[in-house]
């Protein structure tokens, strides 16, 4: 590599193309290798066009990335941080674009703290949430004081395309997250750990958000159902303190928590997710979907939105398990005979997967769907003739994990 | 099992509390993949058979126990454990080195994974070093008791492989007369001992057998385990509670038994005579670490590779559904050094209060699971 690039400065218009051309047919760990040079140049210049060809698959393989100052400042927002073009003024959500003008402020006012603070974030990635939150537990504080006071700054409207106006709306959504963030964050740490957090817990977490009025409260109901595994509990916690208040602002906040969790939905569900996390992150929507089906019966209106998002996921998901079943298993299956052991686990693996996504996507209905899909895959590895019985056994096990050992026997040659 | 009066057939009422007197009868572990088993043991049974002991799959009080042949009435096994079973079935007496040897054999054909294959092809060229290794061990210690008397003699340690042999042959020679046999079969009788204290090692390598490795990572679990129990309370620490207690009872019994079979190659023509006189007596007392740390080496596994899974603590719950019954036979093993009654007692009545384990995961995942125990204890 040349100097130029080492760091992240001039490389030549037909070398970088070539580059991004070996690039595009390189393997997932030689791109994953790249992305973290890329990541750890102090100026990242023409690096960050080397590697914009591959954002789609980087966004499949979803390395743990460094994490830097803005992003873990707003690491309690991620389930209301939204692409600029879907932020809509009064909604519950904070648009990427305002992320860092406010970063900015936070560290202008931390001053030669900031510098201590980068220390420590700069050798965690996002993987390590425990180091994270520490830390966060330290900014995220500060961050409420600098912002509850703040100005727009001068150049807001430029960097975000925004209104003044919209300024102190983002920052209160900002402070109200942050301000609450070591309550959500102790709650979806017991319940990570199994604990599932108690009503009464969730109700005080409520209850001191509304103090600081109706939209911190509904924001905090929202970013607590997105964080817990079941929305439930917090619908309801959110139901009986409205019917206690009996203010309209309060009920309208619960309308607008509910608001906020499906349009969370409908954001997440356009993200790219590798298979392997597909599973978790289609349990996380569904459980939210059901929460939401059970919370919305009553509301005709509302239900056909659910209704309808539910197809639009069941449709979805069954093409990518489609996409899933033919690119990361039957096509790579192909060559099964001259897999070395690394190759066969990654198909093992991929076929667990799979079985693991479907497990979740038939609650959305398809059950049928799914099921002619594992048999017919099962049925495109039985074993060939001639093949060796290393090849046999490998093809045999990849049926089992499909459909069950009664398959897989069958399978077996005798 | 019996059948209903509509063809199905139907479970016998689980064994509520099975507190098995002698280690045949607690059965040897099995290594099975399917999650229903999980725990499952096998013993000889009547008429030439053998039985399975299921815990009851749910979650319950109890264990099954079952002929063999009923197996597949009771789950849908995985393809490794249908290969296992139909090798089990040729397997010539029910012991821990029968049971391993099966194990290593079916999982050496890949049914496990190919990762189990290349552990279980491992652990059989450990096997066979440790085997050379003793063998060696036994030499070097009949070549220094032979020529104790003559200080010209250099180390044997330090002679090249020829030279040792050589030396090696003369002492078997100097000795067959006094013990009555002839060159031959006191070299074969070298290389008998040899295979039976290669899982325990000998010599300097007494520390690098297959037991006194398992002992060494129950051990560290034992230490990891007290700071779960210092750093909790609820359902964790009372399960890494009952854990330790049977680690320390099984570990403290485990270095009774080991101590036993080193004093007694303490001296190599003692030991010899004894197993020309007595074979079975010794090879019995030699295979006492095997069973008694049988079942251990995949709740060691477990362990280790909790964090690869669910976690260790979430793990314990499993963990304690496996820890094998003691049965009262140790005393017999032990009773010279340690009054293990009591012992005994308190741990029985801790097993049967937290009994009821099992996991809610996905079995598929479960599989996944026990195929990565085989690679940590084949």
């Amino acid at each position: 590599m040349s100097a130029g690039s080492e760091t992240g400065g001039m490389i030549s218009r037909p070398h970088l193309r070539s580059l991004q051309s070996d690039l595009v047919g390189a393997h997932d760990r030689q791109i994953l290798k790249v992305v973290a040079m890329v990541d750890k140049l102090p100026v990242r210049g023409d690096a960050d066009q080397f590697i914009a060809p591959l954002r789609q698959r980087l966004a499949a393989l979803r390395p743990a990335r460094p994490v830097n100052f803005t992003r873990l400042l707003f690491m309690p927002l991620d389930p209301v941080i939204v692409a600029p073009a879907n932020w809509k003024r009064d909604a519950l959500a904070v648009p990427r674009s305002a992320l860092l003008p406010l970063s900015n402020q936070v560290r202008a006012a931390l001053g030669a703290d900031t510098a201590a603070l980068d220390l420590r974030i700069a050798p965690l990635t996002s993987g390590q949430g425990a180091e994270l939150r520490a830390i966060g537990a330290v900014l995220w504080p500060r961050a409420v004081a600098v912002l509850s006071a703040s100005q727009p700054p001068e150049d807001w409207a430029a960097a975000t395309g925004l209104q003044s106006a919209d300024y102190r709306a983002i920052a209160d959504h900002v402070t109200a997250a942050l301000g609450s963030s070591g309550g959500i964050e102790a709650l979806a740490w017991d319940a990570i750990h199994g604990k599932q957090p108690a009503t009464h817990e969730i109700e005080a977490l409520l209850s001191e958000a509304l103090g600081a009025g109706s939209s911190a409260f509904a924001l905090i109901a929202a970013l607590l159902a997105a964080r817990l595994p079941h929305a439930q509990p917090v619908f309801i916690a959110a139901d009986d303190i409205a019917a206690r208040r009996g203010e309209p602002a309060v009920r309208r906040a619960v309308d607008q928590m509910i608001d906020t969790t499906i349009d969370g939905i409908e954001e997440r569900i356009q993200e790219t997710v590798q298979l392997s996390q597909a599973a978790a992150s289609l349990r996380g929507v569904v459980g939210l979907l059901e929460d939401l089906e059970l919370q919305c019966a009553t509301r005709p209106s509302r239900k056909a939105r659910i209704v309808q998002l539910r197809r639009t996921i069941d449709a979805t998901s069954r093409v990518k398990f489609n996409e899933a079943l033919d690119g990361r298993l039957l096509n790579p299956a192909e060559t099964l005979a001259e897999a070395d052991d690394a190759q066969v686990m990654q198909l093992e693996a991929a076929a667990r997967d799979l079985r693991r996504f479907e497990g979740v996507a038939r609650r959305l209905g398809g059950a049928e769907h799914y099921d002619s899909g594992l048999r017919a895959a099962a049925g495109a590895l039985k074993p060939r003739d001639g093949e060796l019985m290393q090849t046999v056994i490998d093809r045999v096990r990849l049926i089992e994990i499909l459909q069950g050992a009664e398959a897989a026997a069958a399978a077996m040659p005798a | 099992m019996t059948t209903s009066d509509d063809g199905n057939r139907q479970l016998p009422a689980p064994v509520q509390d099975f507190l098995p007197t002698t280690f045949l009868e607690r059965g040897i572990a099995v290594p099975f993949t399917t999650p229903m088993l999980a725990g499952t043991r096998t013993r000889p049974g009547e008429r030439n058979t053998m039985e399975l002991i299921v815990p009851n799959p749910s979650g319950g009080r109890g264990v099954y126990i079952l002929p063999w042949d009923d197996l597949a009435a009771l789950c849908r096994p995985t393809v490794h454990d249908a290969r296992l079973t139909a090798v089990l079935s040729h397997a010539q007496g029910v012991t821990p080195t029968t049971i391993r040897k099966a194990a290593r054999e079916t999982a050496a054909i890949g049914l496990a994974g190919r990762a189990a294959a290349a552990a279980a092809r491992n652990a059989d060229t450990g096997d066979r070093q440790a085997s050379l290794t003793a063998n060696f061990e036994l030499l070097l210690a009949l070549v220094r008791r032979i020529e104790a008397s003559d200080p010209t003699m250099a180390n044997p340690q330090n002679e090249r492989p020829a030279d040792l042999e050589r030396r090696a042959r003369r002492a078997i020679a100097k000795i067959a007369p006094e013990l009555g046999r002839t060159h031959e079969s006191i070299a074969n009788a070298m290389e008998e001992i040899a295979a039976l204290y290669s899982s325990v090692g000998i010599g300097a390598a007494s520390s690098a057998g297959r037991i006194p490795t398992l002992l060494a990572r129950l051990l560290r679990m034992r230490a990891e385990l007290q700071t779960v129990m210092e750093r909790g309370s609820g359902d964790a620490a009372q399960e890494a509670d009952l854990v330790a207690g049977a680690l320390d009872l099984t570990t403290n019994c485990a270095r009774i038994v080991l101590a036993d079979i080193r004093s007694a190659a303490a001296d190599i023509i003692a030991l010899l005579r004894r197993w020309l006189v007595e074979p079975d007596a010794l090879s019995h007392m030699l295979a006492r670490p095997e069973w008694l740390l049988d079942g251990w080496d995949r709740i060691a596994a477990l362990w280790e590779t909790a964090e690869m899974h669910r976690g260790q603590e979430e793990t314990l719950g499993e963990i304690c559904g496996l820890i094998p019954a003691v049965p009262r036979e140790i005393g017999h093993w032990v009773n010279h050094q340690l009054n293990i009654d009591a012992d005994v007692q308190r741990h029985h009545r801790k097993v049967i209060l937290l009994e009821d384990w099992r996991t809610g995961r996905g079995v598929m995942d479960i599989i996944r699971r026990n195929e990565a125990l085989l690679e940590h204890a084949a």
